[in-house]
């Protein structure tokens, strides 16, 4: 099981305190959409999603945004139980939406990047090590259930 | 062999225009041994390296920056002939510096916060995709001499 100092437990709650759900939502898919355009075909029904004028303003993206936003809120206020509290989530990606699990990681690389442009320099080396850490934890509990 | 559009060299000679290599090499070498501290085993020579504190105060880190960044700049230079660029170094990473290169890609991941950082907002998602090619070609050119 993951342990969890209590600085980085403060750090990773003195981060996500710092994220807009609404304002980074749809930033982060706009950056997964856009970086690694492979992703594309698992969201063949939200209509355009092809230029990040388009991301940005669909109404779909943003609300998909929203949705995993606060799954992740979920871990900021779960850390020690990830593995449980995803298990569904982790089922469900596997066996009904057959998300490749690497997309996670390139999902989460997105998020710290968002992030670092919104932080600047309070994302500094030990907070982005620990944010990372944490990002970490929630892809392994999102893989967990897939074999 | 890696076609460029006109964007992406716009986009990755102005970022390397705007950018400090002193400031930048530093601040993305620093990030890489604290966030993947494995990386401190290739630094022996370069004293004391035993904190963040201590890592982002050591002077051969920062000189060290400087050297990769302008290294950096040459591929900047030579769009067109990375790989070719870079062989040299790639001999002299796998032969005399043994350096595993999967690090190669965790440097080039330091280096794109530290510019996301820098940049903000204006890191939009196709300014980051931009600088990812790049930053990919660059890691598969200096694994290209490894066996």
């Amino acid at each position: 099981m993951v342990k969890w100092t209590d600085l980085e437990r403060s750090t990773v709650r003195a981060v996500w305190e710092k994220v807009d759900i609404d304002e980074i939502g749809p930033q982060i898919w706009a950056r997964v959409l856009v970086v690694y355009p492979w992703t594309e075909r698992y969201f063949g029904s939200f209509g355009d999603i092809f230029t990040t004028t388009a991301i940005l303003n669909n109404t779909k993206v943003a609300a998909h945004g929203k949705v995993v936003l606060e799954a992740l809120d979920k871990a900021v206020k779960n850390m020690d139980n990830m593995k449980r509290m995803y298990a569904a989530l982790s089922l469900l990606h596997f066996q009904k939406l057959e998300v490749d699990p690497d997309n996670f990681r390139l999902l989460a690389d997105c998020i710290t990047i968002a992030i670092a442009c919104k932080l600047k320099s309070a994302l500094t080396p030990q907070v982005q090590a620990t944010w990372q850490k944490f990002l970490a934890a929630v892809v392994e509990a999102m893989s967990s259930q897939y074999y | 062999m890696v076609v460029w559009t006109d964007f992406e060299r716009a986009t990755i000679q102005d970022i390397f225009s705007k950018i400090d290599y002193g400031v930048v090499g530093q601040a993305a070498i620093s990030r890489c041994l604290i966030v993947y501290p494995w990386t401190q085993r290739y630094f022996g020579s370069f004293g004391n390296l035993y904190n963040a504190a201590a890592i982002t105060s050591n002077p051969k880190v920062a000189a060290h920056g400087k050297v990769v960044m302008e290294g950096l700049e040459k591929a900047v230079k030579n769009l067109e002939n990375i790989k070719a660029t870079f062989a040299e170094l790639s001999t002299l990473h796998s032969e005399k510096l043994q350096v595993d290169p999967d690090n190669f890609k965790l440097l080039g991941d330091c280096l794109t916060i530290v510019v996301a950082a820098q940049l903000g907002k204006n890191f939009t998602p196709e300014v980051h995709a931009a600088f990812q090619k790049f930053l990919a070609v660059v890691v598969s050119s200096l694994r290209r001499q490894y066996y």
